[in-house]
């Protein structure tokens, strides 16, 4: 068996829908022993969430709890019971981390604050991952993933002026925040294997939101401009050829734009004594100007293409014009093969499906496979009766489990 | 063992950092606010390529290169130092750095380190300790490792833009280039798991981390989506599975708006509270959510008929005490007053010598730490500050050695 990052950390996963999962989906694949806790009875939102099985819900045919949960164990505990929390307070004592996403104030409520878990267990971790953290006057607000693209100031350089603001693609802002609650874990594990001490890690949603846009507020603080506007509308930067579909032509570099110009039958364009000098430091605004020119030539040119044949010289070429990809052109990818990026995953009800698997690679610590995501309360047994010698039955009949 | 209560989480680890534009430099930005000393490694004859960013929109300034607000921003916290890598005095610091580094960063094309002789294989040589991180566009290995990307391409590529805007018009980017730092987040989460295996087992590793990929394992669900119904996905607008009415609508002012997310028969109850119970509300199409998702067009209508008249950031705060889930599309002079934030030390006033007083966001601002409260320390370099520190006082050069070099343009301060 290879190493792992994160052998022998025991995570105790109490999080739902999507930020608190992907976390902990992380940590598992590096190697960590995560234990999910689900609501007995409905488990967690997420498999009421698609995408579903040939569109059919049902709590075991959710692809999206299935991408986020594989290779965790999977029990259910009432945390509203006293006998819950004895056994909550068990699984602490042997735990490293904590990671929950209730709204605030949920786990003091339940007698599960960080000081009530650092008297169990004074070197635990624990990461709680929040819409707007745990302190703060939006403390106890909601937020969608819309909502958080909105708060982030994404708007500044996204859409026009006027125009209805779009949201970011799927659940991105979700997972992002489930980012920052990994380097959270993380960072505090390395700190207490430097310190011997454990923390209480707080992260927000709508902070991650906006570290992922990042640049409006500096750009504000210099300039005084609240838009500025770099949009991403068609004829713009992303070109339509000329069997339909789209590809984007970019380049930042000198050399970058040569390549592209030879490749588009235009390597003219790059011999401009102007365009040339635009690249000299202190010039970016002539060079912005010349981009503008720039892009009715290359979108003309694009259009006289075909999608797949552009793209493929272009990887030939190493020229960057990239495909707008589908998922179906992702999954097919041959550098996404050579890379043995995605995992393949037998459910037992779902069949088998591909994913995406490590988000990178290490030398030394071996990726665990994704595996299917646990049926609701699919290891009560082995946690509750193996590993902690309680009776399996009674629990059940208590309705604790 | 270390007991003080504000020992910052990388105490004592040290960076060679080669990034440059955004992604990377994002990554090692976080692990200097950490408290890791990181030496950012610039060059005169190649500046990074962020130090344009966003210039464009300033007037004239005297030393361009160091006027970017988004280099400053992604910059904070480090130290700076040239080296012209094709001298090979050059490349011998790069060397001797390494050899006292704990972490070194790059993220060019993966062709290029090799062709100063700096890959993995050498470095790891010098220090068996070394964590090593290449965040390229497309990884480290495969067909297309050598194609060049950035931001854009990197989120066209992943399938960001494919699943942005409207389903019946073209597809849409962020417009906030979010591969990047994407990539840069799990690039921290790569080097923090690197250094804890190194903690007990005392040996370093290579991290390959392909920025595509990073953006795509966030579209896992799409992905499995196609692969399990044979049905590839395409864009949903403002459209919400599950939550219905969904989306922005326009308030009163200039191109100010608000999100709304209806998610229960409640919600919606509350929604119409806060409006009056306007009597089209009461409409039987409206009452469950298979209805409101049916007759959506029309609902967007009303609805905003409603917002346009009122201020989006009061809405937001009627609303959410009322139980709707509405958040305010904020413009970024917004974002900079906000009172949740400021109370949250979310955007921090750095002063910087020649560019003055800016706000920038705290680079960990997503994660408070209960045992180090986390502020930026310092502004960001200027090009070439540290060559006298790290070339002498770490590397223990000698003022010939080092003049010759600045006599070569190895190093300098000026491009």
């Amino acid at each position: 068996m290879s190493p792992s990052a994160l052998a022998g950390i025991k995570v105790l996963d109490l999080t739902h829908y999507i930020a608190g999962p992907y976390c902990t989906r992380i940590l598992a694949g590096f190697g960590a022993d995560v234990v999910k806790i689900e609501r007995p009875g409905q488990g967690d939102g997420a498999r009421r969430v698609g995408p579903f099985l040939d569109d059919e819900p049902g709590p075991e045919r959710s692809g999206l709890f299935l991408y986020l949960n594989g290779s965790k164990r999977g029990v259910t505990l009432d945390l509203k019971s006293e006998r819950g929390i004895e056994i909550f307070t068990d699984l602490v004592s042997e735990a490293d981390v904590v990671v929950e996403s209730f709204s605030p104030g949920v786990m003091e409520r339940l007698g599960l604050g960080y000081d009530s878990l650092k008297k169990i267990n004074p070197k635990i971790i624990l990461t709680s991952i929040s819409n707007f953290g745990q302190t703060g006057p939006y403390r106890d607000y909601k937020i969608s993933h819309a909502g958080a693209w909105g708060l982030s100031g994404a708007r500044c350089t996204n859409g026009r002026i006027g125009e209805r603001p779009v949201q970011l693609a799927r659940w991105m802002t979700h997972y992002v925040t489930g980012l920052y609650g990994t380097i959270g874990a993380a960072t505090a594990l390395f700190h207490r294997a430097v310190t011997g001490r454990g923390q209480h890690v707080d992260v927000s949603m709508m902070d991650s939101a906006i570290m992922m846009t990042c640049h409006p507020s500096s750009i504000y603080s210099f300039t005084g401009l609240v838009h500025t506007n770099h949009s991403g509308r068609p004829g713009k930067e992303v070109l339509e050829c000329r069997d339909g579909g789209y590809v984007g032509a970019f380049a930042w570099t000198l050399p970058q734009w040569e390549r592209m110009f030879a490749l588009l039958g235009v390597p003219e364009m790059g011999d401009d004594p102007e365009f040339r000098a635009s690249f000299d430091v202190g010039n970016e605004k002539a060079r912005r100007a010349n981009r503008e020119v720039m892009r009715t030539t290359i979108a003309e040119q694009v259009k006289s293409r075909d999608r797949m044949e552009l793209f493929r010289t272009a990887m030939e070429w190493m020229a960057p014009i990239v495909l707008v990809a589908t998922t179906q052109e992702i999954l097919d990818s041959p550098q996404h093969a050579a890379r043995g990026f995605f995992d393949e995953v037998e459910h037992p009800v779902i069949g088998n499906v591909t994913m995406p698997g490590a988000p990178f690679k290490m030398s030394e610590s071996a990726w665990r496979p994704t595996g299917p995501a646990p049926l609701l309360g699919q290891h009560n047994a082995e946690i509750y009766g193996e590993r902690l010698g309680y009776d399996v039955e009674e629990l059940i009949d208590q309705g604790v489990i | 063992m270390v007991t003080s209560a504000t020992h910052l989480p990388l105490k004592g680890i040290r960076v060679t950092d080669a990034t440059a534009s955004f992604a990377g430099p994002y990554l090692t930005n976080m692990m200097a606010t950490l408290g890791a000393e990181v030496i950012k490694v610039d060059s005169l004859q190649r500046l990074d390529l962020w130090r344009p960013s966003a210039t464009q929109l300033l007037s004239p300034r005297d030393k361009v290169w160091e006027w970017s607000p988004n280099w400053n921003a992604v910059n904070t916290d480090k130290l700076c130092i040239t080296l012209n890598l094709t001298d090979p005095r050059g490349v011998d610091v790069f060397k001797r750095l390494v050899s006292i580094s704990d972490v070194v960063a790059e993220n060019y094309t993966p062709r290029v380190m090799p062709n100063f002789g700096l890959d993995y294989s050498v470095l790891r040589n010098l220090n068996p300790g070394l964590v090593m991180i290449s965040l390229p566009s497309h990884g480290s290995t495969g067909p297309w490792k050598n194609v060049p990307g950035f931001a854009t391409p990197n989120e066209l590529m992943s399938g960001v833009v494919e699943l942005m805007g409207y389903p019946d018009d073209a597809p849409m980017h962020s417009g906030t280039g979010i591969a990047d730092p994407i990539a840069g987040m799990n690039g921290l989460i790569a080097v923090m798991f690197a250094l804890l295996q190194r903690q007990t087992t005392g040996v370093g590793q290579y991290i390959d981390l392909s920025q595509i990929e990073a953006s795509t394992c966030l579209l896992g669900d799409a992905i499995v989506e196609d692969s399990m119904n044979g049905v590839t996905p395409t864009r949903q607008g403002n459209r919400h599975p599950f939550a219905a009415p969904h989306g922005y609508y326009q308030c009163g002012g200039d191109d100010l708006w608000i999100s709304i997310s209806v998610s229960s028969d409640e919600e919606w109850r509350a929604l119409c509270r806060v409006m009056g119970d306007p009597p089209w509300s009461r409409d039987e199409k409206f009452a469950s959510e298979d209805g409101r998702r049916e007759n959506h067009d029309e609902l967007d209508q009303l609805i905003e008929s409603w917002t346009l008249q009122y201020d989006h950031y009061e809405l937001m705060h009627t609303l959410q005490e009322a139980g709707v889930t509405a958040c305010a599309v904020l413009t970024s002079a917004e974002l900079l007053s906000d009172p949740h934030l400021n109370e949250r030390g979310t955007f921090q006033l750095v002063e910087r010598d020649l560019i003055g007083a800016r706000h920038y966001p705290v680079p960990t601002a997503p994660m408070h730490f209960s045992e180090t409260p986390l502020k930026v320390r310092k502004p960001a370099p200027f090009l070439g500050e540290h060559n006298e520190y790290v070339l002498g006082e770490l590397l223990g050069m000698s003022e010939g050695e080092i003049q010759s070099m600045a006599d070569d343009q190895v190093i300098g301060t000026e491009p």
